[in-house]
């Protein structure tokens, strides 16, 4: 991991939103889950290729909250406008988990400033009876990562853990959102719908919903990942993420040589 | 109750002389010859389902007299339309050889042109028969895990998806037909090692064991029991596979110079050539870990290879003799091993097609019913419970 990350602020209305960013070439911003800001393995391989942007939502970690924001689209119409500041320039979005609901938001609401969407383990969609709540913690461990001894940063302080999780559980909405998921029928922008087919919290199966819905999307699983698929297989995630930003739909014509010896 | 799977390896009974080794001389492959012996091959398979077998069964192997089919599924395909009534056992394609979107394909139009009989054996193969396709035997238990869990997708998304694997990377399947079968057909696998046994326990699918001893299939088959008890489950008999050699005459001795020129056939124009070539990948890669080589020393198929009529018939590999003596041996096998699907072979090595099929008839007539009951009450195969 050559890359390096360098911290970055900006002011978006009356708060700052703190950044992290590595990487040039076309824009990448990550819209993290209830995990918060991470920097991971696979961004890394990412801005190889791409200028990766990372930044901390309002709500979670130190950034303050922003009044008004009440559910998942109002904080997406704060991301548009760090974006559109940032990253001008028709940037991708990495929707994770939580984030993916945003990101949807945001490429729902300004579909021309949104190059491609990828959804990773995206919790926009939720079994019916979806409870997270009932899942003892002892479990957890195990159902978000499918290689726990991946994980190279060290767990976040549980102040801001709980700080996380009421902001997500505040601001995620129903498990099927009916008013969110009629909008995505008209979601043109190509999207990459990723789910770990070891995936404990939220089932590989929500992927197919996006793929039926959406015209756009392209449905991948990942194997031998949970739900945080960019720890536990970060190649396999960049290579995907990479091929899928560059090339969008054609992706499926494999490019690559079989060629043996010549 | 009891099931039979009327086991098939489709030998090539007319060496004239033997191979050095594997893969043995194409040369020595008549395919004149062969037209005839697929024929009475399928015939044998369409008159186990006549007679009442439960299954009938095919399975891949390469290069050599040992068996005749390279694609189990080509066999399938063929007994769609010949045998009416028995499941169709693929004990089977051999998972990290083959393309597994491909077997999924295959193994769903069995399904469907079997109106819902596939049993699906999903089969890492004998270590020699990674040599055929040029894989690495290092990798090929991942390549079956990552490939099994593929297969299952293949059955059970209904939207296209892609696959970003290890050992696969697909970027759009939907695979068409799909199986009748829901969520998806019957699954076995061959379980000789720990980790194995392990596996099927977590899909809960049925395991097979096949050139082994009776105790060492016990072995597995408790172990697989133990383990599911630990779990609060209790697996049916039907969950448990074992091969095992048949022969029925009237005739005791006739039956035992029958058997005994026809496994010797087996043992040593077959089975011995292909031994030095198994051994050189089970020593010399991972294809079974060390742990599984040491616990299995002396249990292996090169054992058979060296063993008289007598010590295969007390260690559970043949029950051979009059309908009397063939009751009294399954019986003991059966109990033993508390198994609920017999894999059956009557064709072995030079047996004739009158010979085999005769067995068949007096087996069915006067063995059959006396076996059937035996063992646990106990529900239909597996049902399946490894959807999505």
């Amino acid at each position: 991991m050559s890359v390096t990350f360098s911290e970055r602020t900006l002011r978006v209305g009356d708060t700052t939103i703190a950044f992290k960013e590595a990487g040039t070439g076309p824009a990448v911003v990550q819209i993290h889950g209830a995990g918060g800001a991470r920097v991971t393995p696979a961004h890394a391989l990412l801005a190889e290729r791409y200028r990766v942007i990372v930044p901390e939502l309002p709500g979670f970690g130190t950034t303050p909250d922003v009044a008004d924001v009440r559910t998942a689209r109002d904080l997406a119409r704060v991301m548009l406008t760090f974006v559109a500041a940032v990253a001008p320039d028709r940037p991708s979005l990495i929707g994770t988990s939580f984030g993916g609901k945003v990101a949807l938001w945001m490429t729902i609401d300004a579909p021309d400033r949104i190059a491609t969407l990828i959804l990773e383990s995206s919790a926009a969609i939720r079994p019916a009876d979806h409870d997270l709540s009932k899942i003892p913690p002892s479990e957890m461990p195990a159902r978000v990562f499918a290689h726990p001894e991946r994980v190279t940063l060290p767990p976040d302080d549980p102040a801001v853990r709980a700080r996380n999780g009421a902001a997500v559980g505040r601001l995620i909405g129903p498990n099927r959102d009916a008013d969110f998921e009629r909008h995505l029928s008209g979601v043109h922008v190509p999207t990459l719908v990723l789910f770990g087919d070891r995936d404990g919290l939220i089932p590989t199966e929500m992927g197919r919903i996006y793929r039926e819905k959406m015209p756009s999307a392209q449905f991948v699983i990942v194997y031998d990942a949970a739900h945080q698929i960019q720890i536990d297989r970060p190649e396999a995630f960049a290579e995907i993420v990479g091929d899928f930003l560059e090339r969008q739909e054609t992706f499926i014509i494999n490019r690559s040589s079989s060629l043996v010896l010549t | 109750m009891v099931l039979f799977n009327f086991f098939h390896l489709m030998a090539w009974p007319y060496l004239q002389s033997r191979p050095r080794s594997w893969p043995a001389p194409a040369k020595l492959f008549d395919p004149a010859r062969a037209v005839d012996l697929y024929g009475s091959y399928i015939d044998e398979m369409a008159l186990a389902d006549e007679l009442g077998f439960d299954w009938v069964g095919c399975n891949e192997h390469h290069f050599s007299p040992f068996g005749l089919m390279a694609s189990p599924t080509v066999m399938g395909g063929a007994l769609t339309q010949r045998v009416k009534r028995a499941r169709i056992a693929m004990m089977g394609s051999i998972i990290p050889l083959n393309d597994p979107v491909r077997l999924a394909e295959e193994y769903a139009m069995l399904d469907v042109m079997s109106g819902g009989r596939l049993i699906a054996g999903m089969i890492r193969g004998t270590a020699h028969e990674q040599l055929a396709y040029h894989t690495n035997p290092d990798e090929s238990r991942d390549r079956y895990e990552e490939a099994f869990e593929l297969i299952l997708k293949c059955w059970t998304e209904p939207e296209p998806f892609g696959w970003q694997g290890k050992y696969f990377q697909y970027r759009t399947i939907s695979i068409w037909p799909q199986p009748l079968q829901k969520p998806h057909p019957p699954i076995y696998i061959p379980a000789g090692s720990v980790q194995s046994v392990h596996f099927a326990l977590r899909r809960r699918v049925g395991i097979g064991a096949a050139f082994v001893s009776m105790d060492r299939a016990k072995e597995q088959f408790d172990l697989y029991r133990k383990l599911a008890g630990d779990q609060g489950w209790q697996p049916p008999p039907a969950n448990f596979l074992y091969d095992h050699v048949i022969h029925v005459q009237t005739d005791g001795d006739a039956a035992r110079r029958t058997i005994g020129e026809a496994t010797t056939y087996f043992r040593k124009e077959l089975l011995g050539p292909i031994t030095s070539s198994l051994e050189m990948v089970v020593q010399g890669t991972k294809y079974i870990t060390p742990e599984e080589r040491a616990r299995r020393r002396g249990v292996g198929a090169e054992t058979m290879a060296t063993m008289d009529l007598p010590q295969q018939i007390e260690q559970g590999y043949v029950s051979v003799g009059t309908p009397d003596e063939v009751v009294e041996q399954l019986t003991r096998v059966i109990k033993h091993t508390g198994v609920g699907v017999v894999n059956a072979r009557f064709h072995v090595g030079t047996m004739t097609h009158e010979q085999a099929a005769a067995s068949m008839r007096l087996f069915a007539k006067e063995v059959l019913p006396r076996v059937r009951g035996l063992g646990q009450q106990d529900a239909p195969p597996p049902s399946p419970t490894v959807a999505g």
